[in-house]
């Protein structure tokens, strides 16, 4: 579907790039804002990504791999925009929890709280891999070839991760006494 | 078959924005106007190539290198010889940036709130007391420095100020709780205070897990009596294993223990001089990492000579 746009935007294009990056711009913040759960950081982190893209395009040689190539420049600009955020926000506004507004469906608030906490308790390389297989629905081996990383790892980092967010839930189903009183 | 809250987990990651807001859009546009595509040369990674005419195109631009050296480069002993520098400085990576458009920023106030990354112009910057600073101070910056998202400053930082792996930093700190495991941090359970003077949050630094911490000296910054501890980022510490893939010493100061310094690479050397200044604990952070050259060296030591506190305004310790 992007192909000629990609083979146009190859060539120096902008235009082409632009309606590449504006088909293509929502998905890739939907994985950065679940990676960061912060609306402010997904989006600094997205437009550094497609710059990024822009630049080094040329070194994609299978046009139709862009998407999934886009994704890990977007993942590896996460990880850069969480570093650098954390680092300095010492002196400049400390950014509020970006808090989900949806429809809570089968979440309860206090579900959600839950695993909030237990979600951000986890390396952003654990949250990649999560969102890329549960977001995404990719197959584990997409996902390690998406992420660049050898599919042993990627198990791994999901195993870890699942394991993490389903015990904050086990956990939180032993204390059943607890407040919504503590909950955002 | 799902285990048992697989379905809410899977609920809670398919929550989250879907839009990317047209600012972003229009921002890069902007931004690839000015940025220009990296030029690949050569079909080095194409399948269809074989060894040996890999080898043949290796050993042609090696030819190719070296003969066009030896005609450009002057006699190491001729008059115009140019000697190479015994510690030579990094350089920052170059970017295909055709027209950068950066923005220098002029000397006066930093630390002001404002998320500002850039060159800095050589000179005197001030940062004014707030809520996590309590003693006010001037710096004298030189030459070839950046301002690092409104109050760090530093040399070779990752694209957009991030951090990098030969980062050089200056930055002050008032620091109240530090982790327990710099390489586990987490807000919840391992944050521990560290009283109110130089010694206890000294002695508390050096009994943090993830880095090697030197013996504390005596020393004095800007005339005030000072202890200093070099903490090294433990050879066997992957910052990539540790929580969010960083190391963080210490949080900012603040209720919410968030922010705070982080993301010190593998191996690198976090000089810390604790300054008594009127009763405030100021903590001076510099970082370099084991290559930074003299020259890095010599500056950084510059801009911690340079501090000056305002000690009129030093708010005592609660």
């Amino acid at each position: 579907m992007h192909r000629e746009l990609v083979e146009r935007a190859k060539q120096g294009d902008e235009e082409a790039f632009d309606a590449l990056a504006r088909q293509v711009g929502d998905r890739c913040m939907g994985i950065a804002h679940r990676i960061l759960r912060d609306a402010h950081l997904a989006e600094d982190a997205v437009q550094a990504a497609l710059v990024v893209a822009w630049r080094e395009l040329r070194t994609l040689r299978d046009a139709d791999r862009f998407e999934p190539w886009l994704h890990r420049i977007v993942t590896n600009q996460c990880y850069a925009e969480a570093r650098r955020r954390t680092r300095w926000s010492a002196d400049i506004r400390l950014l509020p929890i970006d808090g989900s507004a949806e429809s809570p469906g089968i979440l309860t608030v206090h579900h959600r709280d839950e695993l909030e906490r237990a979600f951000r308790r986890l390396t952003l390389e654990q949250r990649a891999v999560l969102v890329f297989h549960h977001y995404l629905d990719l197959p584990l081996s997409e996902v390690a070839s998406r992420l660049g990383i050898p599919l042993g790892t990627a198990k791994s980092r999901l195993h870890h991760a699942t394991s993490a967010l389903r015990a904050s839930l086990e956990a939180d189903a032993r204390t059943p006494t607890t407040s919504q009183e503590r909950l955002a | 078959m799902t285990a048992p809250h697989d379905d809410l987990i899977r609920a809670f990651i398919a929550e989250g924005r879907e839009e990317l807001p047209d600012r972003a859009f229009d921002a890069v546009r902007g931004e690839i106007h000015r940025t220009r595509q990296r030029v690949v040369i050569g079909p080095w990674r194409e399948p269809q190539m074989s060894n040996l005419a890999k080898v043949a195109l290796a050993a042609a631009a090696v030819v190719a290198v070296l003969f066009g050296a030896s005609r450009l480069l002057p006699s190491a002993s001729g008059p115009g010889a140019i000697q190479p520098s015994p510690t030579p400085s990094q350089t920052a990576t170059p970017t295909d940036t055709a027209a950068p458009s950066v923005t220098i920023i002029s000397t006066g106030q930093i630390c002001d709130g404002r998320d500002r990354t850039g060159p800095m112009e050589p000179g005197m910057y001030s940062a004014l007391q707030s809520a996590t600073r309590s003693v006010p101070y001037t710096v004298e910056v030189p030459a070839g420095w950046n301002l690092l998202g409104g109050c760090d400053i530093g040399k070779y930082p990752g694209e957009g100020g991030a951090p990098s792996q030969g980062e050089v930093l200056f930055s002050i700190w008032d620091v109240t709780h530090i982790f327990s495991d710099a390489c586990g941090c987490d807000e919840s359970t391992n944050v521990i205070s560290t009283g109110s003077t130089a010694a206890q949050l000294t002695d508390a630094l050096r009994s943090q897990l993830g880095h090697e911490a030197s013996a504390t000296t005596d020393v004095e910054v800007d005339g005030f009596a000072a202890l200093r501890t070099t903490l090294t980022i433990a050879p066997e510490v992957d910052p990539s294993t540790c929580t969010n893939g960083y190391i963080r010493l210490w949080p900012a100061a603040g209720p919410d223990f968030q922010g705070g310094f982080c993301c010190s690479p593998k191996n690198s050397v976090v000089d810390l001089r604790i300054a008594d200044v009127n009763g405030q604990r100021v903590v001076v952070l510099t970082e370099h990492q084991p290559d930074t050259s003299a020259q890095d060296l010599d500056e950084l030591k510059a801009i911690v000579d340079s501090i000056s506190f305002d000690a009129t305004a030093a708010s005592p310790a609660p």
